[in-house]
């Protein structure tokens, strides 16, 4: 335990930063950064304490990037490289953390969203990075670019593996979804 | 721009020619697409909901055990004290004479002058 841990615990609302305009950034984009770490770590309370995280860099930092598109490239950096330790140490695979395949009787809803978690474990880890910025978080192509340090190409390409990959493993809640059955 | 291609860039904001869209969704695989990246995009999106925790043995930490070790043994402790301590309070009371049936006199010898 850091001595930031006992940040962990404070609701967002609570956080205050010295600088003020790191906390705008903050409460601008702590939605997606949760967002974008739920799936990333594929753990709710994980993501919970690594936005905490994000918040407690942001906040100690001295200066922020001049323009929006770059604070924004450069709060999600944050989230991603957070994430990718958090996966290292723990050497946390998403579909290990969707502990094992279907069980009878698990609520079907449940099985979709541990479906989706195993399906994006699949996939290599840097599609799955690009792929995430830009459905959870919104990220542009240019921005996901300068939060991975990829080109806007290679941004493109990787996305469009991604959903690929995505489309043909999860084809039948998608096709649920479209037919409007619960899967 | 491939219909996959100008399908994504429509999907995320990103420049591509209206033409280029028009041809890829007068397609029926291309509409078939869009759809199911709309889908996708909501299924990705959706909270995940939390696998239920299973209870690993590792997952009990050194800390707990101690914990449970020390109860164990409070636990044992107090039983053992329970039933020593009335053995004990009756040794005490059993500690005092009896009170004698018999009394035995010695004559003794009258001592020198």
């Amino acid at each position: 335990m850091g001595p930031c841990d006992d940040w962990r615990r404070q609701p967002f609302s609570t956080l205050v930063a010295p600088n003020a305009d790191a906390e705008a950034l903050f409460a601008a984009h702590q939605a997606g950064l949760l967002r974008y770490l739920r799936r990333a770590v594929g753990h709710a309370d994980t993501a919970r304490d690594l936005t905490q995280d994000v918040f407690v860099r942001v906040a100690g930092s001295a200066t922020l990037p001049p323009t929006d598109d770059d604070r924004r490239a450069w709060l999600f950096r944050i989230a991603r490289n957070l994430a990718i330790d958090h996966r290292r140490r723990h050497e946390v695979r998403l579909a290990e953390s969707a502990t094992g395949r279907a069980d009878a009787g698990r609520p079907a809803v449940q099985d979709t969203s541990l479906a989706v978690n195993e399906a994006l474990a699949s996939l290599d880890t840097l599609d799955r990075d690009v792929f995430l910025l830009r459905e959870t978080a919104g990220l542009s192509y240019v921005e996901i670019a300068a939060a991975c340090e990829l080109t806007v190409p290679a941004v493109r390409s990787r996305i469009h593996r991604a959903r690929l990959s995505l489309r043909y493993q999860l084809s039948a809640p998608i096709t649920a979804l479209l037919d409007g059955r619960k899967e | 721009m491939s219909t996959d291609e100008v399908i994504s860039a429509f999907l995320d904001d990103e420049p591509f020619e209206p033409a280029d869209l028009a041809t890829a969704l007068a397609d029926n695989e291309g509409r078939r697409l869009l759809l199911e990246l709309v889908a996708l995009r909501t299924l990705v999106r959706a909270d995940p909901i939390e696998p239920p925790a299973r209870l690993a043995p590792h997952a009990i930490s050194p800390r707990k055990w101690i914990a449970v070790g020390f109860l164990a043994a409070s636990i044992l402790f107090g039983a053992g004290a329970a039933w020593l301590l009335p053995t004990r309070l009756r040794q005490s009371s059993d500690d005092v004479p009896p009170t004698p049936t018999r009394v035995i006199t010695f004559d003794t010898a009258p001592s020198a002058p």
